[in-house]
């Protein structure tokens, strides 16, 4: 249609039929044709019928309207009990808004329309997170409407400080994207950058934030995530209090904050609510995790193509024992048990519940027993593909995990090509990445490289919380200090 | 580029194959006594280092590049220029194909030396790519992730005799001073400096940075070599190669034997942090002598030269061993006679060139 | 550069294959055993683990016959199912015959110039053919090689014998001052049997050996008590008869001085052994005693280290390492000797133990 830039005329008929030709085949537009007020005065309600609260219509817009009004000149005179209004003579604001689940007042005889937020989409109620299981914090998870999680986040910090921007992207989907930020402490030249990203973004629309995240990350080539995203209110405020920017997508249930570093996504917001000891202890166990999910089939297949003579000779009788029958090369038995475990993973994944427990029983029996009775693989090769398994499930990010499986396969040819050599070729490879890649321009590789030794306080190790008083450096804070001195 | 990351930079350009045979070529000349070499060349290295960073700062957004444009003129300077970028790429040559050649003999001694060759490369590309400040950061980390390995050279110590070190002194200063001449080239690598210094963020710890980076590095010399002397007996130590290695091969652990092939696939990340400044080094001479302000095409270039010339030559060990002699001493040069002059004749270009401005 | 990266990928995979050395495809020669056999040929033993359930055997024996070790076992390969390779070598063993008639040094050279071969491994000298222990039968110990490394494990524990490894035996070998040694096993009624230590000379030349009751003392001389020594002495003073008192060396000081005088070096071994009773075929009356008790047992020490001593002086073997305190505090005169082996065999030695009775059990 190429009349939204055109502006609305005083004759409601015309209006109408402005509106008609533009909603073709459009069942659920409703045209609610009114009489109202002294002396009578046509009016025409227009609303999506399936995404508007018909109660806020008929209570809080109609009866009044019919009852209620008494006088009245132009549409500015008309007064609802509805907190949310505004008014537009655009025919674009019209149709954004109609399509956003408000009601257009249309007033014979006036260019202007009243456009009423009767918003009311099908919802879901605010539940527990699913992927991020919450272990002592907040058991809210996001959920699919903007306000409500910005209603989430706001519970936390009602402080003025607080901003946030809102924009639209997508050229079909006009999905709302709201900034939060605290504004004291944000720096400005990375949330600069942060708009300026969103604002180039020119698709239809973004369905899922993840989506967003891909077009606006530092390094598509990267297999590491760049921006984390989280559906915990809390992890979303314990980010924004270090500085960092938190994206809402309407419509979708996860949050999307940057910039991130490297280790934060070792890192969860339980940690903080945990004691100090406890804590570091578990950070020090995703480290190992982290590496051995990476490095321990590859290891294995290091140790077993190239370098037997590492392995202590009683353990080497025992893996001799127990490879003597399998016909597979190691790359081969530990390519092909870790591709056997992820599949499982996967479809447990999609799989309704009932079944996924079947999924998990046939993979178990297969997987643990029958292939080393077969004499298929080594019962070796089945407790380090279990082990890199449960390490990579410890890994609290969802993307992260996904990024260090992935990277095992690479790992693991290295190894059984160079083997030792190939490996640490791949760590190489991995740490040069690593410190040239960057998330909104801030590098990820802090607080190690470059190094900022005051950052290692919540690193690997998590200091107790009163030693913890400044913002960490790598989301460029402008206001470093957190908290006073106030413990010994 | 941090402070932090200009000492890591500097000094893991100075540790690195050269600390494998060490021991063996100190006690070879000075017997047991060869620490203490290694403590006065520390000493000199520093005056050298300082000499470097006195002449620098005086034009501090300058690298050896400007600056002996800006003194010699076009045509010395360019050629001042030419050598640098040679003996750069002479220490490059001399490091991958070392570290190639130790690989080989102790880890893979199955794998051509191309496949290794094109391995190196990845990272080595990777890396020098992406300029000084991944360059820093990259010293930084490898830094943090071998700082067990000094600890696990310390582990044979105590199995050693520390009665194989003395008498101190045993034949007098004369091989200890002849001794010098190797220790001293072993600290070759703060030479960088020229080039990375002007990427110092601060400018002002430019000397003490240069200080701390030789004392990681004679800290390093130090630990290894006495830790050879003691394990090794003395008139063992000079029939080894590569006593480091041998020295690491009786480290047992109950999972883990055999340290040294897991010790020197780590160790591939110390003679990284040697090679890839070199490498770095080179490329940006070069890239700067035709005028590109992008080093990509050189370095993509350079890598493509590096591996053709792997599949064509094999060198054996000999050749390498020439290699390492041709850029000691050329090193000698370029380290140390080279700054002392260079800073002597800026000191007075400088002294006329303010008598004329008045 | 990303088609470039592909490419490279699959030039490494496609070319990768055949650099490895698989554990499946290998031999792992766990022990190697060098022996004389007729005519003065070499003869290379191997054992090596089998990993099939089906054979009989979970190791087999291979013997060679090569001019040198690493010739014996590239022929060697012939025989065995894979590569053999000796990474995880855990004995080395020499006849006792082979090792008198050859320089051992240039025999093992493999085992150092290769730096793929094991230097942990431990060195032995076997008395009697090496036919014997290669194919001995033991039935209630699985792997030979695990058994001949726990037997002389065990024996150095238990002070009956010492243990040396290659690279020890290297360190020794080449070093001026000091002489290497090995411990020896012997077949005894069809088990093995520690037997003592086995002394070289400074060519590397078997030259003689000292028993299992001496073993003890070359322990204490080596300053190697931990974790405890026992020694069963025979004391004359108690009663008129020869009484024997057992006491376990639970720890020592060690003071050894040299000095030159004369043209003679000399040392003086000063040593305080801290001792716990722990037999006595008499009664003693500790109270009263115990000085009395610890001169003797002092003095019977001293007799037993001074005629270990001059054993290793009569085969001027030094593997205690006399010279290292000659070189380390008379270094020129050190220098001066031509060979210190002959200059060991002159030197005097004093050794002057002194023991202290920490413990005597729960009886008086």
């Amino acid at each position: 249609m190429n009349g939204t830039q055109q502006l609305l005329t005083h004759s409601l008929d015309t209006n109408e039929q402005t509106l008609r030709d533009y909603f073709t085949k459009t069942p659920d537009l409703v045209y609610c044709h009114l009489l109202i007020g002294e002396p009578k005065k046509r009016a025409l309600l227009v609303y999506l019928n399936t995404l508007v609260d018909k109660n806020s219509i008929n209570n809080n817009i109609i009866d009044p309207l019919l009852f209620e009004t008494k006088q009245i000149h132009t549409i500015a005179d008309i007064q609802l009990p509805i907190g949310s209004k505004s008014y537009t003579t655009k025919w674009e604001h019209v149709i954004q808004h109609v399509f956003q689940g408000e009601t257009a007042l249309f007033l014979d005889g006036d260019n202007q329309v009243l456009l009423l937020d009767t918003q009311g989409w099908p919802q879901r109620a605010i539940a527990e997170p699913q992927i991020e299981s919450s272990l002592k914090g907040s058991h809210q998870g996001f959920i699919e409407t903007c306000e409500k999680n910005i209603a989430l986040i706001r519970r936390y910090l009602p402080h003025q400080q607080l901003k946030i921007e809102e924009t639209t992207v997508g050229r079909r989907g006009h999905t709302p994207v709201s900034l939060l930020y605290l504004e004291d402490v944000a720096h400005p030249e990375v949330l600069q950058e942060l708009k300026d990203r969103i604002e180039q973004v020119d698709v239809d629309t973004i369905v899922n934030t993840g989506e967003l995240m891909q077009y606006i990350e530092d390094n598509p080539f990267s297999p590491f995530p760049q921006f984390l995203l989280t559906e915990r209110p809390d992890a979303a405020v314990s980010n924004l209090l270090q500085g960092r920017i938190v994206i809402v997508i309407d419509r979708s249930p996860s949050v999307m904050i940057g910039p991130m570093t490297f280790i934060t996504f070792f890192q969860t917001v339980d940690d903080y609510s945990t004691r100090w000891m406890i804590a570091s202890f578990l950070r020090l166990l995703r480290l190992l995790a982290f590496f051995m999910a990476i490095f321990l089939p590859s290891a294995y297949i290091a140790a077993l193509s190239f370098h037997y003579e590492i392995i202590p000779l009683n353990l080497l009788l025992t893996i001799g024992e127990s490879r003597e029958r399998v016909p597979l090369p190691p790359l081969l038995e530990a390519v092909l048990m870790e591709l056997a475990i992820e599949m499982l993973r996967e479809a447990g994944l999609r799989l309704p519940a009932p079944i996924g427990q079947t999924v998990g029983i046939v993979g178990g029996v297969v997987i643990g027993q029958a292939a080393v009775e077969a004499g298929i693989v080594s019962n070796i090769m089945v407790v380090i593909v279990s082990l890199t398994a449960i390490a990579s499930f410890i890994i609290p990010n969802p993307d992260m995990s996904e990024s260090i499986r992935l990277l095992r396969f690479p790992m693991m040819i290295a190894a059984s090509l160079f083997g030792l050599v190939g490996m640490v070729i791949g760590f190489m490879l991995i740490i040069g990445h690593l410190i040239s890649l960057e998330s909104l321009g801030t590098p990820a590789g802090s607080p190690f490289a470059p190094a900022r030794l005051r950052d290692w306080k919540d690193t690997i190790l998590r200091f107790p919380l009163w030693m913890m008083r400044t913002r960490p450096l790598s989301a460029r804070p402008t206001q470093l200090t957190r908290q006073k001195k106030f413990r010994k | 580029m941090t402070t932090m990351q200009y000492i890591f930079l500097i000094s893991g350009t100075q540790v690195g194959i050269g600390i494998l045979s060490l021991p063996a070529q100190l006690a070879d000349i000075a017997n047991t006594d060869g620490w203490i070499a290694i403590v006065i060349g520390w000493v000199i290295s520093m005056i050298a280092s300082t000499i470097i960073i006195k002449t620098m700062a005086k034009h501090p957004q300058d690298t050896i590049f400007n600056l002996s444009r800006r003194y010699f003129g076009r045509i010395f300077g360019t050629l001042i220029h030419l050598a640098f970028v040679a003996y750069t790429s002479l220490a490059a040559i001399t490091v991958v194909f070392t570290s190639i050649h130790i690989t080989q003999v102790w880890i893979l001694p199955n794998t051509p030396n191309y496949l290794i060759m094109m391995l190196f490369m990845l990272p080595g590309f990777l890396i020098t790519r992406n300029g000084v400040r991944v360059l820093g950061r990259y010293a930084e980390v490898v830094f943090y992730l071998t700082l067990w390995m000094p600890v696990l050279i310390a582990v044979p110590l105590q199995k050693g005799t520390i009665l194989y070190m003395l008498p101190i002194l045993k034949e007098g200063w004369a091989p200890i001073f002849q001794a010098v001449k190797t220790t001293v080239l072993s600290f070759l690598g703060f030479e960088l400096a020229f080039v990375f210094y002007p990427f110092l963020k601060e400018k002002k710890h430019g000397i003490k940075a240069m200080v701390i980076a030789n004392s990681i590095s004679a800290f390093t010399f130090l630990l290894i070599t006495i830790t050879c002397f003691i394990f090794f007996s003395p008139d063992e130590t000079p029939s080894l190669i590569w006593p480091t290695l041998s020295l690491l091969k009786t480290i047992e652990f109950s999972f883990i034997e055999r340290f040294e092939v897991i010790f020197l696939s780590f160790y591939l990340f110390v003679m990284s942090t040697t090679g890839i400044p070199y490498i770095f080094t080179t490329v940006f001479g070069i890239s700067q002598l035709i005028g590109k302000k992008d080093h990509t095409i050189v370095l993509l270039f350079t890598v493509c030269i590096f591996i053709f010339t792997s599949f064509l030559y094999t060198p054996p060990f000999s050749h390498i061993q020439t290699m390492g002699s041709w850029w000691e001493r050329y090193g000698l040069w370029g380290a140390y006679f080279f700054p002392i002059g260079l800073f002597i004749y800026t000191s007075i270009a400088r002294w006329f060139q303010g008598g004329k401005n008045k | 550069m990303k088609k470039c990266i592909y490419a490279i990928l699959c030039f490494f995979i496609a070319s990768g294959c055949g650099m490895k050395t698989q554990l499946d495809e290998l031999t792992l020669a766990l022990t190697v055993g060098l022996d004389e056999g007729k005519d003065g040929k070499l003869l290379v033993y191997s054992i090596s683990p089998v990993f099939n359930k089906e054979s009989k055997n979970i190791y087999e024996v291979i013997r060679t016959v090569g001019m040198t070790p690493r010739d014996g076992r590239s022929k060697a390969n012939a025989f065995a199912s894979g590569k053999i390779v000796g990474g995880k070598a855990q004995n080395i063993i020499v006849s006792k015959t082979f090792a008198k008639k050859h320089d051992m040094f240039s025999y093992l050279d493999v085992f150092f110039r290769d730096p793929k071969n094991s230097t942990t491994a431990n060195f032995i000298v076997f008395d009697g053919p090496l036919k014997e222990l290669m194919y001995i039968r033991l039935d209630d110990k699985p792997r030979l090689s695990v058994a001949i490394r726990d037997v002389i494990l065990n024996g150095h524990i238990n002070k009956q014998t010492t243990k040396i490894n290659m690279l020890l035996f290297h360190r020794l070998s080449l070093d001026r001052a000091q002489t290497p040694f090995a411990p020896i096993l012997k077949v005894h009624k069809g088990d093995l049997v520690a037997a003592g230590i086995a002394l070289f000379n400074r060519q590397r030349k078997y030259v003689g050996s000292l028993s299992q009751k001496e073993s003890p003392y070359f322990a204490i001389l080596q300053k190697n008590i931990k974790p405890a020594t026992s020694l069963t002495l025979a004391i004359k003073g108690l009663t008129k008869q020869k009484e024997y008192v057992s006491i376990s060396v639970e720890h020592g000081e060690f003071s050894y001085k040299p000095s030159f005088r004369n043209g003679v070096f000399h040392f003086d071994v000063h040593m305080k052994l801290g001792v716990i009773v722990t037999e006595s075929t008499t009664y003693i009356d500790m109270k009263k005693e115990k000085k009395k008790v610890e001169k003797w047992l002092a003095k019977e020490i001293q007799k037993q280290l001074e005629s270990v001593v001059k054993k290793l002086q009569t085969y001027e073997a030094d593997p205690i390492g006399f010279g290292l305190y000659a070189r380390a505090y008379e270094y020129r005169q050190f220098q001066k000797q031509k060979s210190w082996s002959k200059a060991f065999a002159k030197a005097e030695i004093n050794i002057r133990p002194t023991v202290e009775i920490i413990s005597y059990g729960v009886l008086q």
